[in-house]
């Protein structure tokens, strides 16, 4: 088991690197003059130069990818050319904000989505299946803006149960993160009613009845544990989507996360701080796969000898 | 002496999209305590569907038990309540599946899934259920029973995982064994193995058994009595000793004459021509009736009885059926 858990980290090293080549090229495929760009349409040409040797522009590739991990590493991503506040503080003041609002959103979705599936897998057909797939379907359609809205309508315009935006106590995430987490439930409830159906047509199924099992023993240990290989994964996949994607319920919502971050800086053209942002998202989604790989191992003993026995 | 199980005019249909498919068809037989009874035919005869109806495992859809009676020790058990039948398997009434792979639970240990039954039909508890394990596991010969008590299914080998199934299937010391194609996926050595143990088991702990099996070398080898199935039906029922000796059912003796024999040198196997048919297909009169030599009219038309010739030797066939509605004439 230690020496799988350790194998998934190794093997994330060069994906890291890899992440990090893609967000150093972005300042570097910027269309025209980079610095140009960066400084502004109406900076001086002294500044201009003056931001190109900042930059480093003037280097060789090698050179500035050099300098710019040696910073990496130091936790030096440079500072804001808006704010002029240093990009690491920028993230760290959002990114605790996206990760609160992902989580209750994965939460609300684990919890919904798993638990629809298996009863619309175990009462197939009946009104709920039914009831619950169509919900499903919408779920995935519905545009999360939208969703966002009408949520605001319904229950802070109409209702005044809950606040429209902002962040403060718990009530306030209520409603982003069941705006966020709505499609993922839907996704997961299909998924997990899909495996469960698989599962349950198994021979080990029939021996587990056959040994006298009640019911609830046979679909919540027996079924279940298989069925939820494959949701992990789409949980895992999603999980990095919701932290990324925060962005129209972030917005809807006036909520001060990475996503939000993330646009302003795109319209501001704060290249530090895109690059920051994106390195940051897809560092959290190599990360998460790799929790995911060690879920697996713990759901599926056939994955950790999988490497030394042949079946 | 008082019959273990009666089986009486059992019948499982399943309902699919295309059609309604009689998987079992007015099924019945008995057994006596500790008697092994074969159950022979070809895939699809509805031979393990007569099993999981008994176990009252057939779900719906598409499947349902329709008619019938499974009398265990008296009792109806397509009419006891399901927290009795539940009772009743893997307690009183186990099963051994044909694949020892896909019949463990990949994701839980071997001791895991084998104590579940201990615990939940003796009572026993944690270090007491797993005693127990060991115990059968050494009962069936298997080495290193404690350490096989915490690996997972892959890491054993198929005559291992079958072995311990059939431990799993003992532990609460059944009444009725019911071995659906237990050594089928087996190779040949570990096939005799699995039929060595199962036979002195059988004189160890003198339990019932059922045997499911299309392979007559494995019946002449376990069953004192024998019922041949056919699309449903049972076409021959007798001891083995008179099926072997004098098989009446064309079917049967197609299926005696298909296997190779050690002494005859042939280049050709004699086979049964045609095949098994298709179940929304079933010809009018006697099923059997487009792959049988001795065809007459009355088979196309009619469905035979199966009718006791001699004592103990019952056929379902028109060519006997003449000859006792002949004798009776005289």
């Amino acid at each position: 088991m230690y020496g799988y858990i350790i194998r998934r980290i190794l093997l994330a090293i060069p994906v890291l690197i890899g992440v990090s080549i893609l967000v150093f090229s972005i300042v570097r495929f910027i269309p025209g003059d980079p610095a140009r760009a960066i400084a502004g349409v109406h900076a001086s040409p002294e500044y201009i130069e003056n931001v190109r040797r900042e930059m480093l522009l003037d280097e060789p590739i090698y050179v500035q990818y050099y300098v710019y991990m040696r910073n990496l590493l130091q936790g030096n991503l440079g500072r804001s050319t808006f704010s002029r506040r240093p990009v690491a503080t920028e993230l760290r003041e959002r990114f605790p904000n996206t990760m609160r609002l992902a989580v209750a959103a994965m939460v609300i979705a684990s919890i919904i989505g798993v638990g629809a599936g298996i009863v619309s897998a175990t009462r197939r057909y009946s009104l709920f299946d039914n009831i619950s797939m169509v919900g499903a379907l919408i779920g995935v359609a519905a545009p999360v803006f939208w969703l966002g809205v009408m949520f605001q309508l319904l229950f802070s315009v109409r209702l005044g149960w809950l606040p429209s935006g902002g962040m403060g106590s718990l009530r306030f995430l209520i409603l982003p993160s069941l705006t966020l987490g709505l499609a993922t439930a839907a996704l997961i409830a299909r998924i997990t009613r899909s495996s469960m159906l698989e599962v349950l047509r198994q021979d080990f199924i029939t021996t587990a009845r056959s040994k006298g099992l009640s019911e609830r023993v046979v679909i919540y240990k027996h079924a279940l544990k298989n069925a939820l290989i494959p949701v992990v994964t789409v949980m895992g996949l999603q999980f990095g989507t919701l932290l990324g994607g925060a962005v129209l319920t972030e917005t809807v919502f006036s909520w001060p996360g990475i996503g939000r971050l993330l646009v302003d800086s795109i319209l501001a053209r704060d290249y530090p701080v895109v690059q920051g942002a994106v390195l940051l998202l897809a560092v959290s989604f190599v990360l998460i796969n790799l929790v995911v790989d060690v879920i697996y191992a713990f759901l599926d003993p056939r994955i950790t000898y999988g490497s030394r026995e042949v079946e | 002496m008082e019959h273990i199980l009666q089986v009486k005019d059992l019948k499982t249909t399943f309902y699919t999209d295309e059609a309604v498919i009689h998987a079992v068809d007015g099924v019945s037989f008995d057994m006596q305590p500790g008697e092994v009874l074969g159950l022979v035919g070809e895939s699809g005869c509805g031979k393990s569907v007569v099993s999981l109806s008994i176990m009252r495992l057939v779900y719906y859809p598409p499947g349902k038990i329709e008619g019938g009676e499974v009398l265990f020790r008296g009792k109806n058990l397509l009419s006891v309540s399901e927290a009795q039948m539940r009772k009743i398997r893997g307690n009183e009434i186990a099963m051994i599946f044909q694949e020892p792979m896909t019949s463990f639970n990949p994701v839980y240990t071997i001791g895991n899934q084998v104590t579940e039954a201990i615990k939940l039909h003796q009572g026993l508890e944690g270090i007491t259920a797993k005693k127990k394990a060991i115990e059968m596991f050494k009962l069936v010969g298997i080495p290193r029973a404690e350490e096989i008590l915490s690996e997972y299914p892959h890491q054993l080998s198929g005559g291992m995982r079958q072995r311990a199934m059939i431990a799993m299937a003992l532990s609460c010391n059944p009444n009725l064994l019911i071995a659906d194609e237990p050594t089928t996926a087996l190779d040949v050595t570990i096939q005799a193995q699995i039929l060595e143990l199962m036979k002195g088991l059988k004189r160890k702990i003198n339990t019932a058994i059922i045997f499911i099996t299309h392979d007559l070398g494995v019946i002449a080898e376990m069953a004192e009595h024998v019922a041949v199935m056919y699309a449903g039906k049972i076409v021959e029922d007798a001891d083995i000793g008179s099926l072997f000796t004098e098989p009446l059912h064309p079917y049967t003796i197609g299926l005696m004459q298909s296997k190779p024999k050690l002494e005859e040198e042939k280049d050709i196997l004699a086979f049964i021509p045609g095949a098994v048919p298709n179940p929304m297909e079933m010809p009018v009169g006697c099923s059997f009736n487009p792959r049988c030599k001795h065809v007459m009219e009355i088979c196309r038309r009619q469905m035979p009885e199966l009718i006791e010739i001699k004592s103990g030797h019952k056929v379902r066939c028109w060519l006997h059926s003449k000859a006792v509605e002949r004798n009776h004439e005289q």
